[in-house]
């Protein structure tokens, strides 16, 4: 009959072992830990950047202004034109004084007596416009250079994805910024880990050849060790998790008030993905470090 | 039963620490090997242990072929063979008792299981009083009954004991070979004793293979002298 290796003693073996090398483990806890908030903050920057560039990218049209002097039948020329293109999907018409009522509400009450100065000499500088929606973002620029050269009486053709453009080449530093960073900080966390667990392995030396002598598996040698790395990985991902849960979510409030016009992906929508990569990771890093550092000791 | 045919072990090719060994060792024999320091006594032990590989030749104990004795199948093969040392071998943080059922509990035995045997093998020793004592607080030759209870509790078929009173008086040394001599004779496993004790060895008057210069120079029953001389 197959027998059973305690679990108990296991666990008792590694959690012991665990408090007498409460020195390096803690080392590796706080390595662990800061490893994860600087690699969770970077990538928490770029979950929102990318939030944002999706933002952009959802609105997926051109506001075409008309020359200030466009008369009416010039207008449902433009109209025409912009529809007859394949990429266009649909055309909004909004005359100047809408355009004018749109700027007022977004520049706030405080604008309002610059505002109420222009109603009263009755002066709008602003042209009749029109929203473009199109199909594909594919063929924005060949919609973009349709609208600039060959249709008439045209004064500017505004794009969000410009802005979008210039935000994805910020978001691909940060990517490669944040990719490096997690390499770096994982390669420190598993040579700490590593060696933590070769110290334990070297201060159980006498124990651990007693063991192989009276017939020891290196599964049952090396389980104790993998407790231990499994304790560091469950405090340190949870009090790093705790942390950026609280630190991120604080942020988002201050953003929220004093900057409206940036959108802050909510903690809530993020925590499953947080507390899975945390621990997904520090488990990796401590179960692989462990296995990489018993492997000499796993010698017959 | 182990044999050893036409055994070798080098460790660089050239310097023979063991040359071209033939030994048959029946089940339930008592063999003293005996020889001068560096005369490949602790090799012989090594090799009966897996803790080295032969160079050459093959070597059978029981069913296993240790040759060609794969790394993940030494430990069951580790389980067949209780050893004795020289320095004990105690893990200074585990009692006697603890110590004793380590051995049981690396190969998974249940709890109440161990508690019987352990109390049984310490009984059989005479070390039931110190069940609760930590190896400090033991005498040299109560350290090696602890670790000859050890080395028996698991009932391997051969018990190996190196040096088994390298660290004990005259006295001593007598009681813990009265003991492998005494488990010899009622359980009927195989005993080897390593050891260059010349006292011993004639007292017990066992079958005793000499070692020199890694090659067996003689196999006899009767004391130390006798078997070197032959």
């Amino acid at each position: 009959m197959r027998r059973r290796y305690s679990i108990s003693y296991f666990l008792s073996t590694g959690l012991k072992s665990f408090k007498r090398n409460g020195f390096m483990n803690t080392s590796a806890i706080v390595i662990l830990i800061s490893a994860m908030l600087i690699c969770g903050t970077f990538s928490l920057v770029f979950i929102n950047i990318d939030h944002n560039v999706s933002q952009i990218d959802d609105y997926n049209e051109i506001v075409v202004y008309a020359d200030i002097d466009a008369t009416d039948e010039e207008l449902e020329q433009i109209e025409a034109d912009i529809l007859a293109h394949k990429n266009t999907k649909s055309v909004t018409f909004v005359p100047k004084e809408e355009g004018l009522v749109n700027v007022r509400e977004s520049f706030g009450a405080e604008f309002d007596p610059l505002f109420e100065k222009y109603e009263e000499d009755r002066v709008n500088p602003l042209p009749d416009s029109f929203v473009v929606e199109f199909e594909s973002v594919n063929g924005f620029e060949e919609l973009k250079l349709y609208l600039d050269n060959e249709v008439e009486n045209i004064d500017q053709v505004s794009s969000h994805l410009d802005i979008a453009k210039r935000v994805n080449q910020i978001k691909n530093i940060i990517l490669v910024v944040s990719i490096v960073l997690t390499a770096l900080l994982a390669i420190v966390s598993w040579f700490i880990i590593a060696n933590t667990i070769k110290l334990t392995f070297k201060y159980r030396e006498d124990e651990i050849n007693i063991m192989k002598y009276i017939g020891a598996t290196n599964f049952f040698i090396a389980c104790p060790f993998v407790v231990e790395s499994c304790v560091v990985a469950i405090l340190s991902s949870g009090i790093a998790y705790v942390i950026q849960y609280f630190a991120y979510d604080y942020v988002c409030k201050v953003v929220a008030e004093q900057y409206p016009m940036i959108q802050t992906v909510p903690i809530e929508s993020l925590r499953l993905i947080l507390a899975a990569a945390f621990f997904g990771a520090t488990f990796i890093l401590c179960i692989f470090g462990t296995i990489f550092s018993t492997r000499h000791y796993s010698k017959v | 039963m182990i044999e050893f045919n036409k055994v070798s072990k080098t460790y660089n090719g050239k310097e023979y620490i063991l040359k071209n060994l033939d030994l048959t060792i029946r089940d339930g024999e008592f063999v003293f090997i005996v020889g001068h320091s560096g005369a490949g006594k602790t090799t012989l032990t090594k090799l009966l242990l897996r803790e080295e590989k032969l160079s050459s030749g093959t070597l059978h104990i029981g069913k296993y072929k240790l040759e060609r004795l794969r790394n993940f199948r030494v430990p069951q093969f580790r389980r067949t063979i209780g050893v004795v040392f020289q320095d004990f071998k105690l893990l200074e943080n585990k009692t006697v008792y603890e110590n004793v059922a380590f051995a049981l509990q690396i190969v998974g035995t249940k709890k109440k299981e161990i508690d019987e045997r352990v109390r049984f093998f310490l009984d059989l020793v005479e070390l039931s009083d110190k069940a609760d004592s930590f190896p400090s607080q033991l005498s040299g030759g109560e350290k090696q009954r602890a670790c000859l209870a050890r080395a028996i509790i698991n009932r391997p078929d051969i018990i190996i004991a190196d040096e088994p009173t390298g660290n004990l008086d005259p006295v001593l040394s007598f009681d813990i070979m009265n003991l492998l001599v005494r488990i010899n004779a009622v359980v009927g496993r195989t005993v080897i004793v390593v050891t260059h004790e010349k006292q011993l060895v004639d007292h017990f008057n066992k079958r005793v293979v000499t070692i020199e210069n890694g090659e067996i120079i003689s196999d006899k029953a009767g004391g130390y002298d006798n078997a070197q001389t032959i």
